[in-house]
């Protein structure tokens, strides 16, 4: 089995979120399906400790979660990992990247396609989530990685997310939360995958 | 604009599930929604949805107008108000409204959120 790189930058309260439902409930799942974690957290999410990492042999997937930008993905302390051509092309060619981020879908993961990255997954506009409830949110959204870890396709990994995201959707409505329900739909709106195009990758790509 | 032309004329006037909350849908129809037809006033979800209420639907509305909508629904929540975002972190009241009235990214989003629930909620009254 591969490698992933996993970076969380969590120096601030709602990464720290993100961060922590990741550590907890997604990284345990790809590894326990035979994947290695090359973990990136907190101060360690940084382009000098990420960059030689992605470029090792092994690593099929980069994935984390961090303040993003239409054109780059944000590490430890506002330090920029990625931004559009500002990284060797070997770092994603061969790869499969998951954001859970801001905005960073728009030109960053295109970016990343036209430098080898078999798909691109994240968001294009900014991620919400309800501060008192935000597990639902970040659930939704690792699904994906549940089946990317579990050997779907890109495609049918974020298909399967979709579903989980209509029914969290309907289900808070059902629960009287209207406006949460909301945020979670603006989200979803807003996430792309190779499912929207082929400038986010290949949606037969699998996860070895 | 006359209100034969416009998206809420045509709404369905729907009955209230009586499974449903009483206190949930009451609060749903007094929730600012739209314009009248004056376009100067505010109207209410319930007025919206009123076929014998002149109004304006969201569609109709200037982003002038959807920006003060947007603003008048955010003074009407309460002061514990928060919405999350990655990045810019948790948005309170205050600043919610200060960024949709600067029309910033974060401004968009929230607007984006309350057209989103308005849309749904005038489907589902």
């Amino acid at each position: 089995m591969s490698t992933f790189i996993a970076i969380d930058s969590s120096y601030a309260a709602d990464i720290q979120a993100a961060s922590s439902y990741r550590e907890k409930y997604v990284y345990p799942v790809y590894q326990s399906k035979g994947f290695a974690m090359s973990p990136f957290f907190g101060p360690l999410a940084r382009r000098g400790f990420v960059a030689p990492a992605a470029m090792a042999q092994g690593v099929s997937l980069l994935t984390g979660a961090g303040h993003g930008t239409y054109s780059s993905f944000i590490g430890f302390n506002f330090e920029t990992i990625y931004a559009v051509d500002g990284y060797s092309p070997q770092e994603v060619s061969g790869k499969i990247v998951h954001f859970l981020s801001c905005e960073n879908a728009q030109q960053l993961g295109p970016n990343f396609v036209q430098n080898g990255c078999l798909a691109f997954i994240g968001y294009d506009e900014n991620f919400t989530f309800d501060p008192d409830s935000p597990d639902s949110f970040f659930k939704c959204d690792a699904q994906i990685d549940d089946g990317l870890a579990n050997g779907l396709k890109v495609g049918d990994a974020v298909a399967q997310a979709v579903d989980l995201f209509r029914q969290t959707i309907a289900d808070l409505r059902a629960q009287g939360n209207a406006r949460t329900a909301s945020m979670l739909e603006v989200n979803l709106s807003h996430l792309r995958s190779p499912l929207d195009g082929s400038q986010w990758g290949d949606p037969d790509a699998v996860l070895v | 604009m006359s209100k034969s032309s416009g998206g809420s004329a045509r709404l369905p006037k729907r009955r209230r599930n009586r499974s449903q909350p009483k206190k949930s849908t009451k609060s749903h129809g007094n929730q600012h929604a739209g314009y009248h037809i004056d376009g100067l006033k505010i109207a209410t979800l319930r007025e919206v949805l009123d076929p014998a209420v002149p109004t304006m639907s969201l569609a109709e509305l200037t982003e002038e107008q959807r920006v003060n909508l947007v603003v008048s629904r955010l003074q009407k929540e309460p002061d514990n108000f928060r919405i999350g975002i990655i990045g810019p972190g948790t948005i309170d009241k205050t600043r919610a409204i200060a960024e949709v009235q600067a029309r910033s990214r974060i401004g968009r989003t929230i607007m984006e959120i309350e057209q989103n629930l308005l849309l749904h909620l005038a489907k589902t009254i």
